[in-house]
């Protein structure tokens, strides 16, 4: 089936990381418009609001819900909007399924391998012939295992028993791409298990800046359980 | 994941579940005449024998390295480090009352167990006997299960 992907006020580079040749670029003001979603097929809009939309804006997410709601029947169901952020939006939850809020960070210049892949899976999962509209087609942009909160966690765990944690938490913010996958890991499992996630990664850097590692470590445990899964 | 966390995983399962669970204890679990008892119970000894404990043997070949924690650290800490906390998780519990050390140990007692009860009912395939039998694998099943799907961290 086919997919027209709209690029809504990023300029990130979608086309190289979804490995498709046509992302076409839209205003902010043009996602809304039932004009954008003309022809066949489905459309996913990645939608990047900056300033316009902060994690926990709550009343906003109603907003575009009942924006979502309100395209004609003719597109409506064919129709995905993708929300993201520089930050990731841990504390923002569409109530429609076509609708979502990515919980982990978009860089504006790279995307992380096993990020690409999960785009990509999600993108050939929306051009299936399969029914998606039930929301699990999000899923798919999540990774199925949480290998590095696990580690993130055993790291915490193990402070105690090594001379230079400091050193090794330091190596940990400085390579920040595990972090990032710690806490994208970390937001999707809070989520499956209907655990408040209110974490963002800048405040677990913060924490872990200021040696506060106990406090990342409970957050961690309260989500994955005390031996990591 | 680290590989040998996921072998863990899979034989596990593979014995616990696909063995244990639905070939023997299935059979065990279902009573019947005399001769019938007889048959199943040689079948049951024949699986035993022939399939459960050469991937049980493999399975516990795996422990305890599957479960240290030093699987997820190796990026990020010196062998030294590891070495220490390697040990430190060899004397956590890995269930309850059962430290991680001792967890093989264990297992082969349970093993030993339920071979012998297999056997004794396959020698007199009594309903005594079978319920016997059941009960020992059914711990060994047990004690699987509650194993850690991952590392042990002290």
């Amino acid at each position: 089936m086919k997919v027209t992907v709209f690029d809504i006020n990023s300029g990130r580079p979608w086309g190289k990381w979804l490995g498709i040749d046509a992302v076409r670029d839209a205003g902010i003001e043009e996602f809304q418009d039932p004009a954008l979603y003309q022809g066949e097929g489905r459309f996913l809009a990645l939608i990047h609001l900056g300033a316009l939309l902060r994690d926990g804006e709550a009343e906003k997410v109603a907003y575009f819900d009942r924006c979502g709601e309100d395209l004609p029947e003719s597109c409506r169901h064919r129709v995905w909007w993708l929300f993201y952020s520089g930050a990731g939006y841990s504390d923002l939850h569409a109530s429609t399924s076509n609708v979502h809020y990515l919980r982990y960070l978009v860089d504006t210049e790279v995307m992380y391998p096993e990020d690409e892949a999960c785009f990509r899976r999600f993108l050939a999962q929306l051009g299936s012939a399969e029914d998606v509209g039930d929301g699990k087609l999000w899923d798919e942009l999540y990774p199925e295992g949480n290998h590095s909160s696990s580690t993130l966690l055993a790291l915490l765990s193990v402070t105690a028993h090594v001379s230079d944690a400091d050193r090794v938490i330091d190596y940990v913010l400085a390579e920040r791409r595990s972090l990032v996958s710690a806490h994208r890991e970390y937001s999707a499992r809070a989520s499956e298990h209907g655990v408040r996630s209110t974490a963002t990664i800048e405040e677990w850097i913060a924490k872990l800046s200021a040696r506060k590692y106990d406090e990342v470590r409970l957050q961690l445990e309260g989500v994955l359980g005390h031996v990591p899964d | 994941m680290p590989v040998l966390l996921r072998e863990w995983r899979r034989a596990r399962a593979n014995v616990a579940h696909d063995w244990l669970e639905r070939r023997l204890l299935q059979v065990l679990n279902t009573s019947g005449p005399p001769e019938e008892l007889q048959k199943r119970a040689s079948v049951c000894l024949e699986a035993w024998k022939e399939s459960v404990i050469p991937k049980l043997a493999a399975t516990l070949k795996l422990l305890p390295d599957c479960l240290l924690p030093g699987l997820l650290l190796r990026e990020f800490l010196e062998p030294p480090d590891i070495e220490k906390i390697d040990r430190a998780a060899l004397n956590c519990a890995a269930i309850p009352r059962l430290m991680l050390k001792d967890v093989i140990s264990e297992a082969n007692r349970l093993s030993v167990d339920a071979g012998v009860a297999l056997q004794a009912y396959a020698s007199e395939a009594t309903a005594d006997k079978r319920l016997a039998a059941f009960d020992q694998v059914m711990k060994l099943r047990r004690f699987l299960q509650q194993l850690p799907r991952s590392v042990v961290l002290p």
